[in-house]
């Protein structure tokens, strides 16, 4: 970050100020006007997942220069295998890249971005690139601010990429991103994010009258650590991914061992959380439930013992739910 | 029994079937019993229905209706408790909450479900299929109302407040502050303008985040109002900076555009918070409760509030129905009652004449009877059951004629009588064998009590009159054996036995009883006890006896102490044992039990000690009493005293002879012990402790082998095994464990003995041993240095003797080649390099010689000496014959020894008695051997130039020369061979010698076992 010394003369100073006024508010200014156009014209040519990952191997290159300036921490590599991810999967975690970004822009430029509205039709590559585009937006007014050189170029799209690559990729500058925030994703997001998972599981359970919706949570058990939750919501996810196939959707596939554990951040969690969310409120969209959704809340502080708690209750919903529904 | 008796018998009675009376009987109950069976069928079959009613009414409809209440309590109580939980976020009200669904709503469902299938097709099962969904949507409602309240989410605009407006707000706040600081640094007080509107734009913002927090918190609109009008404020103060940007320093600027770019973000955010505040969802807890879980609780209520309804309008339809019933039930009961009533009466009536008559005539047959008088049978009237009880009756009274005959024999049998008393009259009834044991005469006439009373023994009369009053007064039964002093004067013992009979006042009228001789029983029973007495007797003196020998052979007691407990456990002997006193006198003292005294009856015995009286026990009667029956000095007990007397004698014969043997076995310094083939001490002496450190205790408590040192347990369980096939053991040495843990050598002489024990003698060696292993070790040393010493020498001399034989050999030649040609000084020089080696040759010859007598030993034979000198005096005959020597041999004798080296030692001897002759006079030599004290003594005597006496002990020390070379030849080595030779054989070598006079060297050899 350059910052200018009193030696400057006060005409410099007055020059500074409108180029600062120039970077901060105009170029965020154009290039939100330029994405709100892009994806117009991306839909209308065929956005291949291979264009998305070109972008989000850009938006990685620009955290990469934000790390290297702010002095943050570089994230550990997190070994996932990870199967099958569909469009939708990959615009999920698309839209927490965002939310992110745009954290980080709000924490340093005090700007706000607009999330981009969901499409009604089904999700397409050209709906994750916008999101990604918007993330990227939200960085470059950053790096603006922080008076951080050029932002990175864009790579060569690469036509072999799936949208698993994009997701890997994706969810990788995830993990970078929060990194790169001042007030960091914490178990309380993620608690927030499984108490959302678990009012969709009740919507999907009130279709059995028998049901119980909301199950006694079970008992607290101190010391837990992300890792646990992790894996929880790694169990979720798959009972959820068996429902989706039952029903005759597509649904991604995530390994993960116990070797995961010294990796695993509350981010990485919440990306989970997420993506659990993702899952049902497909699943949700699929059942014809009626019923909204609840909202999320901001349940205060909570330590990765809670977290593990209320997604023990999502577990013993969806295993309920499996029940009802005829899996084994 | 006859024909006719077996027809009129018991079992006749079913033979005569139901008579007219059983059918009369039969006829009118059943009647009674039709009619009241009829109304009773009646009375159950409504009973029936209106049990069906009642069940259907406590089973259905009362759990129907009481589960719905249930459920409206719990419904409000969890209404009651969320609202609780919402307002005052009180832990116990949400606990209150969760035991609403636990105790009431959850089990009122279940109870409900399970009433379902009663309500098919009703409009309650309709309702109820409604109500479970709804409280599922009740219960998920009221979860996320409970979840959600008391939560930072619970306000979004709180949390907007917090998340994003404070940190803006700090950073304001730092800006205007930085502004104001650097405006003090660098300006002080110059620019009071400048200053007076950062402050203001402080305080603005301050007026700002107060008014932001007070509609966050109250929420009102005209706060809202303020809120916006302190904003507007700000900005109008911010905007006069803008146009006087020049004026600031370049911090004040970068911090101004810090404020530049905060405030509208601020302004956002706030905006945002405040309209979220002015929702009506602004509390979201509240909103879901309102909007949602309270009309569904209402649906719920009102469903659980029908179905409460309808069941109890269901329950009283129910009750008026079993009202009815139970009236209907209650009159036909009545009915049946007084129905009942009236045909018993009408058919007693009719038929009680009919029984009467035949069972009254049949009552007063059985009265006379009873009272002993003559009953005819009675006619049988008809053949009824009435007919069959009376032929009964006469059967039971032939039946009992019979009877008495046959007891009155059985009395006589087992002389047995029997007797009743008339109480009032006092008149005896006897019967015959009652008279028999009385021994009075039967007249017919009637006895009284008094009669029977003049026939007791007199010292009985008391006991027997008491007993009968006692009964008659109490009413008790009674037993009494008492005697019967028969007309001839004999006496028979009586068991009378006597029981009260009651009149229906309760006073008792008779007496009835038995009397039996058991004059047999007790002439036994006396004879037991006679024999019991003598056994008790016999019982006594041997317990007695016992003690005396316990007592006795107790080693732990002193005579005294013994003495002392004798006389207290002697009078035990007797009954009772106050009746005798004892005393003991032994030598000069005496003891005695506290009752003794000398009396006119006495009784005593000698104690007499290896054959010697040496005191007396006096057993005295001191009481009279039983003695006066019985003597107090029956033969047993004069046995039991002269066996006692016997038994203290002997006992204190070997006491005297144990004391002496425990004073020798506590006396001995050596460690004494007997020990049992169980591997343990029996008995140790006192040495064994003072050695040890163990105490006696210490070292019979655990197994001997437990004392030995590792090393050692193995040779001492084989010695101990040899002692057990009954070898003795000599000599053996073991390691013991002392107490501090250390080890001393005990050397054993053990003795196995009869009785599986052994007797062992252990002393300590331990210093002989350790003296014993210091000698072992120094002479070890000693041998493997004189081993060293000895092959250094023979080696040294071996290598040494070749370059000395060359030098030798070459000096020669030299000497021979070149003397008296080359010039004097080069043959002097040559002939003293030959004179050396041939010096040095011989003195290395010696050396070998002096080595090999103990490095080239031969083994010991019988050499006789006499032969030993001739050879060497033969070796020697030119020097003898030079110096015309006179040489005695006296007669020597035989020794054991190596023939070689004796041969080198009279050599040796004998030649340096010739060597160091005096030229003056001719040599004279005398070879002697004397037997002194097991060891022959030899002796070489010359008349030579001897020695001085303070020379006479260096003689024989290796290379010692006198005089000079060219004096006496030799290297001084011959004397020291001899004695190394001399003291190979055991001997000693040693010399007396006077100057100019002559020497003797003697030398001695042991004698034991040589023949001469």
């Amino acid at each position: 970050m350059r910052l200018l010394g009193d030696n400057v003369s006060v005409g410099d100073r007055g020059r500074w100020t409108l180029g600062r006024v120039f970077r901060v508010k105009l170029i965020p200014s154009v290039c939100f006007l330029v994405m709100l156009v892009l994806p117009r014209i991306s839909v209308a040519t065929d956005v291949l997942s291979g264009d998305v990952f070109a972008h989000v191997q850009a938006f990685k290159a620009d955290l990469e220069t934000l790390r290297s300036v702010t002095g943050a921490p570089r994230v550990n590599a997190l070994e996932l295998k990870v199967r099958g991810a569909s469009p939708y999967e990959v615009y999920v975690q698309a839209r927490t890249l965002f939310r992110k970004a745009d954290r980080l822009s709000f924490e340093i430029t005090r700007v706000r971005h607009p999330e981009p509205g969901r499409p009604q039709d089904g999700i397409a590559p050209a709906d994750v690139l916008t999101m990604v585009r918007r993330a990227r937006e939200a960085v470059h007014g950053v790096m603006a601010e922080l008076d951080v050189g050029a932002v990175g170029a864009l790579p060569e799209a690469d036509a072999t990429k799936t949208p698993t690559d994009v997701f890997r990729a994706i969810l990788s500058a995830n993990r970078q991103l929060n990194l790169l925030l001042e007030r960091r994703f914490s178990p309380s997001d993620v608690y927030m994010e499984v108490t959302v998972a678990i009012g969709y599981a009740a919507q999907l359970l009130a279709r059995y009258p028998v049901a119980i919706r909301i199950p006694d949570p079970p008992p607290f058990v101190p010391a837990k650590e992300p890792s646990d939750v992790y894996l929880r919501l790694l169990a979720c996810l798959k009972i959820v991914a068996g429902l989706l196939r039952d029903s005759g959707l597509e649904a991604m596939t995530i390994d993960a061992s116990e070797a995961l554990a010294e990796n695993v951040t509350p981010s990485d969690v919440f990306d989970m959380a997420s993506l659990v969310v993702a899952q049902l409120d497909v699943l949700h969209r699929h059942s014809q439930v009626g019923r909204m959704p609840r909202e999320g809340f901001q349940p205060g502080r909570k330590f990765p013992s809670h977290v593990y708690q209320q997604a023990s209750i999502l577990k013993l919903q969806l295993e309920e739910l499996a029940r009802l529904s005829g899996r084994p | 029994m006859n024909e006719p008796m077996r027809k009129t018998g018991p079992e006749a009675a079913h033979a005569l079937g139901r008579g007219g009376f059983f059918r009369q009987l039969l006829r009118s109950h059943l009647m009674v019993a039709g009619i009241g069976l009829v109304m009773l069928l009646l009375a159950v079959a409504m009973a029936y229905v209106q049990r069906t009613q009642v069940i259907a009414l406590a089973g259905e409809r009362a759990p129907l209706a009481q589960s719905s209440l249930r459920m409206l309590v719990g419904v409000e109580r969890s209404l009651a408790g969320l609202r609780g939980w919402v307002s005052l976020g009180d832990q116990a009200l949400l606990r209150e909450w969760e035991k609403a669904w636990k105790d009431d709503i959850d089990p009122a469902a279940k109870e409900l479900l399970e009433r379902r299938k009663s309500l098919r097709g009703t409009g309650q099962e309709k309702n109820l299929d409604h109500l479970l969904p709804l409280l599922a949507d009740l219960r998920e409602s009221q979860w996320w109302v409970k979840s959600i309240a008391r939560t930072p989410g619970n306000e979004p605009a709180r949390v907007i407040s917090m998340t994003e407006v404070q940190p803006i707000a700090e950073s304001l706040e730092q800006a205007i502050d930085g502004m104001i600081g650097d405006e003090k640094l660098r300006h002080g007080d110059s620019r009071p303008d400048v200053m007076v509107r950062l402050l203001e734009l402080r305080a603005a913002l301050q007026a700002l985040s107060l008014a932001f927090s007070r509609v966050i918190e109250i929420g009102a609109p005209d706060l809202e109002q303020l809120f916006r009008t302190r904003l507007r404020e700000l900005r109008e103060i911010f905007g006069d900076f803008e146009p006087k940007h020049h004026m600031h320093t370049t911090r004040q600027h970068d911090l101004l555009n810090t404020f530049y770019r905060d405030l509208p973000a601020y302004a956002l955010m706030a905006e945002k918070a405040v309209v979220l505040r002015r929702s009506a969802g602004w509390n979201r807890a509240q909103y879901l409760m309102a909007t949602e879980t309270v009309p569904i609780a209402r649906r719920v209520h009102d469903i659980a509030d029908w179905l409460a309804d309808s069941s109890g309008n269901a329950m009283k339809s129910h009750a008026a129905s079993v009202m009815r019933m139970e009236n209907v039930i209650l009159v036909l009961e009545m009915a049946t009652v007084v129905f009942m009533g009236i045909a018993a009466i009408l058919l007693s009536l009719r038929y009680s004449g009919a029984l009467a008559k035949p069972i009254s005539e049949l009552s007063n047959a059985m009265r006379r009877f009873a009272r002993g008088e003559e009953v005819d049978d009675i006619p049988v009237a008809q053949r009824d059951e009435l007919g069959d009880l009376t032929l009964a009756f006469n059967h039971m009274r032939r039946s009992l004629t019979v009877s008495e005959a046959g007891l009155e024999e059985a009395q006589r049998i087992a002389k047995l009588g029997s007797w009743a008393m008339d109480v009032e009259s006092r008149t005896l009834e006897w019967s015959a064998e009652t008279y028999r044991l009385m021994g009075v005469e039967d007249h017919g006439q009637a006895l009284v009590v008094d009669d029977f009373l003049e026939t007791v023994h007199s010292e009985d009369l008391e006991q027997v009159q008491n007993a009968i009053d006692q009964a008659v007064h109490s009413g008790t039964s009674y037993e009494v054996i008492h005697r019967v002093v028969l007309p001839d004067g004999a006496v028979r013992w009586i068991h009378g036995r006597g029981e009260p009979y009651r009149d229906d006042s309760g006073g008792v009228v008779r007496l009835v009883g038995t009397s039996q001789d058991i004059t047999d029983q007790k002439s036994v029973e006396d004879a037991f006890r006679r024999l019991a007495d003598d056994l008790g007797e016999r019982v006594r003196e041997t317990t007695c006896l016992y003690a005396v020998s316990q007592i006795i052979q107790d080693p732990a007691l002193t005579v005294g102490q013994i003495f002392k407990k004798l006389v207290k456990v002697i009078p035990p002997g007797w009954r009772p044992p106050a009746q005798v006193g004892v005393r003991i006198g032994f030598k000069d003292a005496a003891w005695g039990s506290d009752e003794f005294r000398e009396t006119d009856k006495m009784r005593g015995a000698d104690i007499i000690v290896d054959g010697e009286c040496q005191g007396r026990l006096d057993v005295a009667c001191v009481e009279k009493g039983e003695s006066e029956s019985r003597p107090p000095f029956p033969p047993e007990k004069r046995q039991l005293i002269d066996e006692i007397a016997a038994r203290l004698g002997e006992a204190l014969g070997q006491r005297a002879v144990q004391m002496e043997r425990d004073g020798f076995f506590d006396l001995s310094v050596d460690m004494l012990c007997i020990a049992g083939t169980d591997g343990f001490f029996r008995r140790v002496s006192p040495a064994w402790e003072k050695t040890l450190g163990w105490t006696v205790k210490e070292l019979m408590k655990a197994p001997i082998i437990d004392f030995v040192h590792p090393d050692d347990k193995a040779a001492t369980v084989e010695e101990a095994n040899k002692l057990a096939q009954g070898e003795p053991s000599l000599k053996f040495e073991n390691r013991f464990r002392c107490k501090d843990a250390s080890y001393r050598w005990l050397e054993w002489s053990s003795m196995p003995a009869d009785g599986g024990v052994l007797f062992a003698v252990a002393r300590d060696v331990t210093d002989r041993r350790r003296t014993e292993e210091h000698l072992k070790k120094t002479l070890d040393q000693l041998l493997r240095t004189n081993t060293e010493l000895e092959r250094f020498a023979y080696v040294a001399s071996h290598e040494l003797l070749q370059p000395v034989v060359s030098v030798e050999g070459f000096a020669r030649l030299l000497e021979d080649k070149y003397k008296n040609r080359v010039d004097p000084v080069a043959d002097e020089y040559i002939g003293l390099i030959a004179e050396g080696a041939r010096r040095t040759h011989q003195m290395i010859t010696d050396l070998r010689e002096y080595v090999r007598v103990d490095s080239e030993p031969q083994p010991f034979s019988l050499v006789n000496c006499n032969k030993v000198v001739a050879d060497v005096l033969r070796d020697l005959n030119d020097p003898v014959e030079e110096s015309g020597a006179e040489i005695v041999v006296a007669l020597l004798p035989e020794v054991r020894g190596d023939e070689r080296q004796l041969f080198t030692l009279f050599k040796g001897l004998v030649g340096n008695a010739l060597k160091f002759r005096r030229h003056d006079k001719t040599p004279e030599i005398e070879v002697r051997a004397t037997d002194s004290n097991g060891e022959w003594v030899f002796s070489i005597r010359d008349n030579g130039i001897g020695i001085e006496a303070k020379d006479v002990d260096d003689i024989f020390l290796v290379f010692k020369r006198l005089h000079p070379h060219d004096a006496y030849p030799g290297t001084g080595a011959g004397l020291a061979v001899c004695k190394g030779i001399a003291q190979r054989h055991g001997g000693r070598i040693w010399a007396e010698s006077e100057p100019d006079v002559g020497t003797t060297v003697f030398f001695t050899i042991p004698s034991r076992s040589e023949k001469r």
